[in-house]
């Protein structure tokens, strides 16, 4: 059984079909790569899984059960956890802060947030940004403060948006080595990527959408050189790496 | 209630409604162009009202001959009142702006208690004939309120749909990233859409002076229910800002003729409660937040 | 957590120096004691709803009144002590400010719309009272004077009342440091500062918002009673009107939201320059300290938009601090 199944899954936006029919399946332990252009739905898609909008049909299996009519926090706090493709940090309070509200779904109590939030934060190589405010930290930064923050609330899945938007080749790196690392701990990763350079190298597996369908699956090898999937991308400079 | 008495009810908030539209499209002008709810709105009706009440009662005016100096009026009044407070602040929370407003609000309402008592003034005019058509009686001053009130609207509207300067505010409205972008001077068009909203209750103060008093308070009420004739219609939908108006003014006026005492103002904001229930962005869709 | 302890310790300090004040001070002092005790403990209700879950209410004079009639109602009809009627008040007006909650959260409604729709209820609740002819109607209602009983709240003197709005402002600051300091405090702070980055993280956003309104609807209404109590008079705009509801969050505007000691700060400063402008002022200018209160507002806005405590914090940190980032999206200046 799969860790994450998603079958036949539509989402309507008025007469817009945004996702329509889509299936595939997460296996423990693996990085899988949800790719496609601009306005493929992408996002939209997690959004569905992440319990943020409803499915107009089509249902999201986690752990065998199925998440549908879920709230996002309760999807979060059944072990499946998500960063946005813009990152939203809470400004206002320290990068500690931000990362132990995500702690607080296993540990109810300050002190062991604290201690499990700096244990993140390290885990991210943040440990020395701590007590500045989120407010004041540079992209890089967020973005790793994002993964800390999802971390902290021990999920057993990660879905990561467009982690690689923004920053530059080198920064990109130092992402992709943490999930990467993260992936060797044991957390499994569905990432969504515009760019397919990004996850090439990364994934085990890659689903490719294009205007709301699935138009190929495989290996990173096999639908880089899909004709279908070229023919999606053409007219985008982006292309396989 | 009988028909007779139902029909003078309708009537009569039709035409208070139309006033009421016009106070209201000034503060869902300013919504939505600023995203910024005046809670001072009913305070500058008041100084409004107090304008036009002296031009009357002291120097003797035709309450109509006094739009040449109400509008300019109100449109200045709202125009210093946005530089010198409301534009600092633009960037802030939105808690800022609200608690400034309101402080605004205060200063005005008990300043205006300073200045004028709290006396209930009313302004004689000749606009008190009473007008007969089948059972139903209204005054002629009631009546140009409600066909100024109207007119001014359309006039607006079509002001806002039909010249560059309308257009480059209702674009500073929709985008003001964007509008900047095509070269729309977006800090201009929130100045003007500030003066405008403003200068909407001038048409409303001479439109009333007829057939209302004037207390530092008048303000509170007005504003408060051009609150809810904004959200009813969808917070910076103009047209949705007309027909509640009209709904609200029956409401009340219909629900006076049928209840006790006051009660038909908590049938307003009972209304507003039933709307928030079944239509939280108002009754017709509306695009805020 | 050892600066929160000292916190605690401070406030329990703070706490028994107050206690002597009327020892030796005059009853006019002490008069300003209980009115700045009174709105501190007003303003932290408000606080914890407004300043830590950033649902800004304009509208707590509802809660207020509750809190105010409903004791003096079961008083007055029933002969039961205000002891006992806070209670009952409170649980009303908590149950009301969940309904609320529960009618403006499920829809998101947040924000300028938030405050409008509760300041749009807070005056509902002006012309319901008014048209209740069992509660006095426009004329209001009285707390008569049955002699001093501390059993039935009313004292001779103004110590008494003192006292029991102290006791009221200290354990509104112990609920507010112990807030600042748990899960529920963090969850707040998450909802204002981004909700749906707080529910992807397993926060229960309706459920943490709904107990911030329940909690400081519960609060207000305590402080309604003791205003009932001392001032012995209320009518249906005294209490739920705009005044009221605006001068429960100036205070928590002016000291600091968001902050624990923001209420109180407030209140301290600007209840003395409010009793004393009454003084001086009432005789002549009906409305003088209300036009003290809006124009301390408009420059506060203007010119220290985090408060007195925001300010002293970002010196104290001397970080940047750039004015009106209390975590909100810049309204209108996209």
């Amino acid at each position: 059984m799969s860790l994450l199944e998603v079958n036949s899954l539509t989402k309507y936006f008025g007469g817009l079909v945004a996702v329509r029919d889509l299936s595939f399946q997460v296996e423990e332990g693996m990085i899988i790569g949800l790719i496609g252009p601009n306005g493929a739905g992408k996002t939209t898609t997690f959004n569905m899984i992440s319990g943020f909008i409803l499915p107009s049909s089509g249902t999201v299996r986690f752990k065998g059960e199925t998440l549908n009519g879920m709230k996002p926090h309760e999807v979060c706090a059944f072990g499946l956890a998500r960063t946005f493709q813009i990152v939203q940090p809470f400004p206002e309070i320290t990068a500690l802060e931000n990362v132990m509200i995500g702690a607080f779904v296993h540990y109810h109590n300050t002190t062991d947030a604290r201690r499990k939030a700096g244990e993140m934060l390290k885990r991210v190589g943040m440990a020395r940004r701590a007590d500045t405010m989120a407010r004041d930290l540079p992209l890089l930064e967020l973005k790793r403060l994002e993964i800390a923050k999802a971390l902290a609330t021990e999920p057993q899945i990660l879905l990561l948006d467009e982690v690689a938007a923004g920053l530059n080749a080198v920064e990109v790196e130092e992402v992709l080595d943490l999930v990467k690392d993260l992936n060797k701990d044991g957390i499994t990763f569905l990432l969504v990527e515009h760019v397919m350079k990004v996850v090439m190298s990364l994934s085990h597996r890659i689903v490719v959408l294009n205007f709301g369908e699935k138009i190929s699956e495989g290996t990173p090898q096999k639908v880089s050189h899909d004709p279908q999937v070229l023919k999606a991308y053409l007219g985008e400079e982006v292309l396989v790496a | 209630m009988t028909t007779a008495l139902f029909l003078q009810a309708l009537v009569s908030g039709i035409l208070m409604g139309g006033v009421l539209a016009l106070i209201s499209i000034g503060l869902t002008l300013i919504w939505g162009v600023l995203k910024i709810i005046n809670f001072a709105h009913g305070e500058f009706l008041m100084i409004g009202m107090y304008l036009v009440y002296f031009l009357v009662a002291k120097m003797g005016w035709d309450p109509y001959l006094t739009l040449i100096v109400s509008i300019p009026a109100l449109f200045l009044i709202g125009v210093v009142i946005f530089e010198l407070t409301i534009r600092p602040i633009l960037k802030y929370p939105a808690i800022n702006q609200i608690m400034l407003t309101v402080g605004l609000s205060l200063v005005l309402q008990n300043l205006a208690l300073i200045f004028f008592k709290a006396d209930v003034l009313f302004a004689q005019t000749r606009y008190n004939t009473a007008l007969t058509i089948g059972s139903v009686v209204v005054t002629s001053g009631k009546l140009i309120a409600f066909i100024g009130s109207i007119l001014a609207t359309f006039i607006l509207y079509w002001l806002l749909q039909n010249t560059d300067t309308g257009r480059g505010i209702r674009a500073a409205a929709q985008d003001g990233d964007a509008a900047t972008l095509m070269g729309i001077d977006v800090s201009w068009a929130y100045l003007l859409a500030f003066g405008i909203g403003s200068a909407c209750l001038g048409v409303a103060a001479s439109l009333m002076i007829p057939f209302y008093y004037v207390s530092p308070t008048v303000g509170e009420f007005f504003g408060l229910i051009a609150f809810v004739i904004v959200v009813l219609g969808g917070m910076g939908n103009f047209l949705g800002a007309l027909a509640g108006g009209l709904i609200i003014g029956v409401t009340e006026s219909v629900g006076a003729a049928a209840l006790p005492g006051s009660l038909s103002r908590v049938l307003v904001f009972a209304v507003f409660v039933l709307i928030l229930l079944y239509r939280p962005l108002g009754l017709f869709g509306g695009k805020q937040r | 957590m050892k600066a929160v302890d000292r916190q605690v310790t401070f406030t329990v300090v703070l706490f028994v120096v107050l206690l002597f004040i009327p020892t030796f001070a005059s009853q006019y002092i002490i008069n300003i004691g209980f009115m700045v005790f009174l709105y501190a403990f007003l303003a932290t209700a408000w606080n914890i709803l407004g300043g830590y879950a950033g649902q800004h209410s304009l509208g707590h004079g509802l809660f207020l009144g509750i809190g105010a009639y409903v004791s003096t109602y079961l008083f007055v009809s029933a002969g039961i002590t205000p002891w006992l009627g806070m209670w009952v008040g409170a649980v009303i007006a908590g149950v009301t400010g969940w309904f609320i909650g529960y009618l403006c959260f499920r829809y998101g409604i947040k924000g300028a719309y938030f405050a409008l729709v509760t300041i749009a209820l807070a005056e509902a609740a002006v012309y319901v009272a008014t048209n209740i002819q069992a509660i006095g109607g426009a004329g209001g209602l009285e707390v008569p004077w049955k002699g001093n009983n501390f059993w039935i709240m009313q004292f001779g003197s103004r110590t008494g009342y003192y006292y029991v709005a102290l006791v009221a402002a200290f354990l509104g600051v112990l609920l507010t440091l112990w807030i600042a300091r748990s899960r529920f405090g963090y969850y707040l702070i998450s909802v204002r500062e981004n909700e749906d980055a707080a529910e992807a993280l397993g926060v229960n956003t309706m459920k943490a918002k709904l107990m911030a309104i329940t909690l400081s609807a519960f609060m207000t209404a305590i402080g309604g009673t003791l205003y009932a109590q001392y001032f012995t008079y209320m009518n249906p705009r005294s209490v739920f009107g705009e005044g009221p509801s605006v001068q429960i969050l100036l205070f928590a505007i002016i000291g600091g939201i968001g902050t624990v000691w923001g209420p109180a700060v407030g209140a301290l400063i600007l209840v003395p320059i409010a009793e004393i402008t009454r003084a001086e002022l009432s005789g002549s200018f009906a409305g003088a300290n209300l036009l003290i209160y809006g124009l301390i507002l408009v420059l506060v806005m203007l010119f220290m938009p985090k408060g007195v405590l925001g300010i002293l914090g970002s010196l104290g940190k001397g970080k940047k601090n750039s004015p009106g980032e209390i975590g909100h999206e810049p309204v209108g200046s996209k």
